[in-house]
């Protein structure tokens, strides 16, 4: 035995829809949340309006530069404002070539090069005493006679 | 929406009016309030606008089709 039903509406048929909408927008503003806003400079990062309890970053796009600013909850309360300064990390290479050419000035190899360049300094230091304590020069005198 | 035009015309009309454009938006500004950066921190103040819809609104900004547009 069949039933021929008509095609109801059933509303409930599109509640799943939703939480799948609202989790998509919650995903959207914990990126936005998590990311930097990027500011052209200083003064944007400084001027940009943040909301009571928040906290934001900032990356400046013409400067090496990240800014943070934080709003207390009371509003009479003045913005705390840091700025911080990117400086890139040499890579694991370029801190093993920093150690080896520490390792070489420590070794007997860099104790000669450390001699000599103390050989030179001494050399220096006897030559400006000698600048400072010139030798008597002899004058010549050469006559003129009046005929010339 | 769609139509370029008339996403023209909103723009014009946000920054020619913009106080008109917020009350039909529901959104309460005082009159002694002029910089958009004073409008911003007050509307964020009242809780009347979030901070992510700020955020978002100046990801728009920074987006270079809407620089052009917005000249």
């Amino acid at each position: 035995m069949t039933y021929n039903y008509p095609n109801y509406y059933y509303p409930n048929q599109n509640l799943n829809i939703q939480p799948q909408m609202q989790t998509q927008m919650n995903q959207q503003n914990q990126s936005i949340q998590s990311g930097f806003v990027s500011v052209r400079n200083e003064e944007d990062a400084r001027n940009y309006p943040v909301a009571p309890g928040n906290s934001i970053t900032f990356m400046s796009e013409t400067e090496p530069y990240v800014y943070t600013k934080t709003m207390g909850f009371n509003q009479l309360d003045r913005p705390s404002f840091k700025k911080y300064k990117l400086v890139e990390e040499p890579n694991s290479v370029q801190i093993q070539a920093e150690n080896e050419k520490v390792d070489n000035l420590s070794s007997e190899k860099g104790k000669a090069e450390f001699d000599h360049i103390w050989s030179e300094i001494d050399h220096l230091k006897k030559e400006i005493k000698s600048f400072k304590n010139p030798r008597p020069r002899k004058t010549v005198r050469k006559e003129v006679s009046d005929d010339e | 929406m769609n139509n370029p035009f008339q996403l023209m015309q909103m723009l014009g009309n946000l920054t020619q009016n913009p106080m008109q454009i917020l009350s039909q938006c529901g959104l309460n500004v005082p009159n002694n309030l002029n910089n958009p950066q004073e409008i911003i921190q007050h509307l964020l103040n009242t809780g009347q606008i979030s901070q992510d819809q700020v955020n978002q609104a100046q990801q728009m900004q920074n987006n270079p089709i809407f620089r052009n547009l917005m000249k």
